[in-house]
């Protein structure tokens, strides 16, 4: 890095009685390694791989981080080494540089090489060198100051500087690699997994990277961008790509100085970075036609929290997670129950939040619901939100959007909400009036609820599922009962009365509704899926009494049903649900359906685009 | 004597040529201090270089790359590796540990071995001679679960199992299917009359669940080892039985 020291200093008249010194001690030596740097680790991670990188840019270097195995930090280029009396210069002066002449190299300060201290009072450096392996172990003495002792010489023919500082293991040492991730070669990293997050977008000026601060690269090291020195606004996660020497920095490198040019160019780099980006954005969604579409984009771009875009005289506004689309003419009451925010506007310009797969709209196609809400609800308004499922009265608007709102009567089923931070049933749907009647041949969901409704057992917490079953492609789930189920205790499954009266009521139900799906395979609850799938009556809680309790485990089953057909126990339930959005894009409602994990939801959400884009 | 340098928090030992390095946070630092007083030099370096610890199971299906311990090559949790470390460093025999490893590859889940190694780093376990795990579990005055009070009757000696299948694997569902014991840290959050060790194999942990800190693990099956009347915290050394 290029420092120039060239201060205009006129003067006359003055008899000047000394210059200034800097007194070489154990207390300086302190003030410059282990008080100099906030974060050591991140530090001594940036400085020496800074030196490495500066050593070797055609090899990439390899960076060990300390494990249990091998407790040290090691660093390793593969660059020329260093002669003895290099090493003496670089490892024992502070303040020696031979770098401040260019800015084609990081260094510049004479610091660099010395940052292991500020963690550790010796570590070693083996130079590879002329023909030579030099083993040296640099140290802080007894008076603090440092030495450098040469302790082993063989012959050797690689080339290069390993630098090697004992440490334990600490996730701090994996998080300090973010520092190097712009490196360019990439270091190997070993001793842990670390990827190299790739940018969203890439220009000769700029990078827009999937999240993070926003950075200024100065050369391949990264430095964070303080929001509040340059705007008020959020900074999306642009790292601006400045030229070494281009702003300064501290003398730990930790941190850019804000003078009033730095703080004017990175101004002025962040201010063409943003608009360039915010063009190529906005271009890619003036060719869109739907919501969908604009998310395709949108989910690969980084943004402002609110970010206008204008289209067919409609102005959308651009959330990281979703997009409020104006619905004028309708009132609106709109919650987010993820964010737990309310948005309600009586001003007749309102907005609907419409989020990212969290949301299904349903249209409610079933007359009788529609006279029940008519009659108790008359105030309603056109959406109501309860959870993640929203009941629309007039799919107009939503047609024209390009919106997807599905007929009530397409669900296979309903139920609670299985990702929602408060599951609750669907209200409108699942009333407590245990009068209402079946509105319609498909909508056999609404029995199941109303059942358990009438127990008055519906969860809302973790949920159980008393009974699962899958149909042709459909998956079929009933809400449980909500047993005592804290703490620690054997939950197998139960087989009481009521569960005993669910299974021999809802069991045929079940089967009946759902008949026109193909033939109906139930697989939990294990002794009752038995009897249910060959068609039989379980025995009933009073027999099974009857019956040493290990003949109530699943494994017993044929004591008492010695015919039945093998329960279908090994469901690969990610396959089925990936089974079902391909032939019903009814998105969220699905995830109730069975018990896959998190882990599933990357490969669901690609299904999910996929159908987008279909 | 091999050139060293010891400084206030590290020790440095050259002894061939190869350097060996530890800082004063390393759990064998007072020992290497120790040998080096008392002349043995080479006890020091062995005790500085941790992967001598595992370097005589090394061989066949355990292997070392870098700074990484890979067992049939997957890679060992660097919690697994700081515990068998630890044992070494007290002096205790691995070989139960060698044995609980084999018996977690053999979890056929990888979520499940990974929340192994979880609850390896967060709490004491017990680990048998077999290579499985000793845990904690409540029941009633007549031995049978607290749940129910009639499904399981865990006598001393007593296997129980329910289908792998059954029990819920993911950890985030903090209460679900499946059969549950747990640390001595979390026995304390439960009622019940009689508390039993129970035996568990690797290999049959489906979950641990996140509440609770990690102390709480539901299992497909397990074997009743012992009742104990007054529980006392089991410490972390390898005990045999």
């Amino acid at each position: 890095m290029l420092i120039e020291i060239n201060n205009t200093h006129q003067s006359a008249g003055l008899t000047k009685v000394c210059d200034f010194a800097i007194e070489t001690n154990g207390v300086m030596i302190k003030a410059l390694t282990s008080r100099l740097y906030s974060n050591p680790i991140a530090s001594i991670v940036r400085e020496l791989a800074s030196n490495a990188l500066d050593a070797c840019r055609t090899h990439p270097m390899v960076v060990s981080i300390p494990t249990p195995l091998d407790p040290a930090f090691r660093i390793r280029d593969f660059g020329q080494g260093l002669a003895p009396t290099q090493m003496a210069e670089v490892f024992t002066r502070f303040g020696a540089s031979t770098k401040r002449d260019t800015n084609s190299q990081i260094g510049g300060f004479g610091l660099g090489a010395k940052s292991p201290f500020a963690l550790v009072n010796s570590y070693t450096i083996i130079s590879y060198h002329g023909g030579h392996k030099t083993t040296y172990v640099a140290s802080i003495t007894g008076n603090g100051m440092p030495a450098l002792h040469e302790v082993h010489r063989i012959p050797s023919g690689e080339t290069g500087l390993e630098i090697v500082v004992p440490a334990d293991p600490s996730p701090q040492w994996v998080e300090a690699l973010s520092q190097i991730q712009f490196f360019e070669p990439r270091p190997l990293i070993k001793g842990c997994t670390f990827d190299y997050p790739d940018p969203l977008h890439e220009t000769p000026a700029y990078l827009v990277m999937p999240s993070g601060g926003a950075k200024v690269l100065v050369g391949p090291v990264a430095y964070p961008l303080a929001k509040d020195r340059l705007t008020n606004n959020t900074i999306p996660p642009i790292v601006l790509k400045l030229g070494i020497g281009s702003i300064e920095v501290t003398a730990s490198r930790e941190e850019i100085v804000y003078s009033a040019s730095t703080v004017a160019t990175l101004k002025a780099h962040l201010h063409q970075a943003v608009t360039d980006y915010r063009t190529v954005v906005n271009t890619l969604l003036s060719g869109c036609t739907n919501v969908y579409d604009m998310w395709r984009i949108l989910e690969g771009a980084v943004l402002y929290p609110e970010w206008n875009y204008h289209k067919d005289g409609h102005t959308y506004t651009v959330h990281q997670r979703s997009v409020s689309i104006p619905t004028h003419g309708y009132r609106h009451v709109v919650r987010s129950p993820r964010r737990k925010t309310w948005r309600i506007n009586s001003s007749g310009s309102s907005t609907l939040n419409y989020y990212k797969e969290d949301v299904i709209y349903l249209e409610d196609d079933s007359r009788k619901l529609q006279e029940r809400i008519a009659n108790h609800y008359p105030t309603l308004p056109n959406v109501i939100s309860g959870t993640d499922i929203y009941l629309v009265k007039d799919r107009t608007h939503f047609d024209r959007l390009g919106i997807p709102v599905y007929p009530i009567s397409s669900l296979p089923y309903s139920g609670t909400l299985r990702n929602s931070p408060k599951p609750r049933t669907f209200r409108i749907v699942n009333s407590k009036d245990k009068l209402v009647p079946d509105p319609g041949p498909f909508t056999g969901y609404l029995k199941v609820s109303e059942d358990l409704e009438w127990r008055g057992q519906v969860l809302t917490g973790e949920r159980y599922n008393l009974m699962s079953a899958r149909v042709g492609k459909f998956c079929v789930i009933t809400p449980s009962f909500r047993g005592s189920l804290d703490g620690m205790q054997d939950i197998a499954p139960i087989y009481d009365d009521k569960v005993h009266e669910f299974w021999t009521t809802a069991a045929p139900r079940l089967k009946e509704w759902f008949s026109f799906a193909g033939e109906i395979v139930y697989y939990q609850r294990p002794l009752y899926a038995a009897c249910a799938n060959a068609g039989l009556l379980p025995p009933t809680p009073a027999d099974l009494s009857k019956e040493p309790h290990h003949h109530r485990n699943w494994q017993d089953i044929s004591l008492f049903c010695p015919n039945l057909p093998p329960l279908p126990l090994s469901i690969d339930y990610a396959k089925e649900f990936k089974n079902v959005l391909q032939t019903y894009p009814l998105i969220r409602t699905l995830f109730s359906c069975t018990s896959w994990t998190s882990q599933d939801i990357p490969a669901i959400t690609d299904i999910v685009r996929t159908l987008i884009k279909e | 004597m091999y050139p060293h340098l010891i400084t206030d928090n590290t020790i440095t030992i050259i002894r061939d040529g190869a350097i060996s390095t530890i800082t004063s946070q390393a759990p064998s630092f007072s020992a290497v201090l120790d040998a080096i007083k008392s002349g043995n030099w080479d006890e020091a370096v062995d005790l500085m270089t941790p992967r001598h610890a595992v370097e005589s199971y090394v061989g066949g299906s355990l292997t070392i790359d870098g700074g990484n311990l890979y067992k049939d090559g997957h890679l060992i949790d660097h919690a697994m590796v700081s515990h068998i470390l630890t044992m070494r460093g007290k002096g205790f025999d691995v070989a139960p540990l060698m044995a609980f490893l084999d018996k977690v590859l053999a979890n056929p889940s990888m979520r499940s071995r990974n929340q192994i190694w979880r609850f390896v780093s967060t709490n004491n376990i017990t680990i048998t001679p077999q290579g499985n795990l000793l845990f904690y579990k409540k029941v009633k005055s007549d031995y049978y679960d607290i749940h129910t009070g009639h499904s399981y009757c865990y006598t001393v000696g007593s296997t129980h199992s329910m289908p792998r299948s059954e029990v819920n694997d993911d950890p985030e569902v903090t209460c679900s299917f499946g059969l549950h014991v747990c640390s001595y840290e979390y026995l304390r959050n439960f009622r019940g009359d009689r508390t039993l060790i129970c035996e568990v194999d690797p290999a049959h942990i489906v979950s641990v669940p996140i509440d609770y800190e990690n102390t709480k693990v539901r299992v497909c099956q397990l074997t009743v080892h012992s009742e104990v009347e007054n529980p006392t915290p089991m410490a972390t050394e390898v005990r045999s039985f």
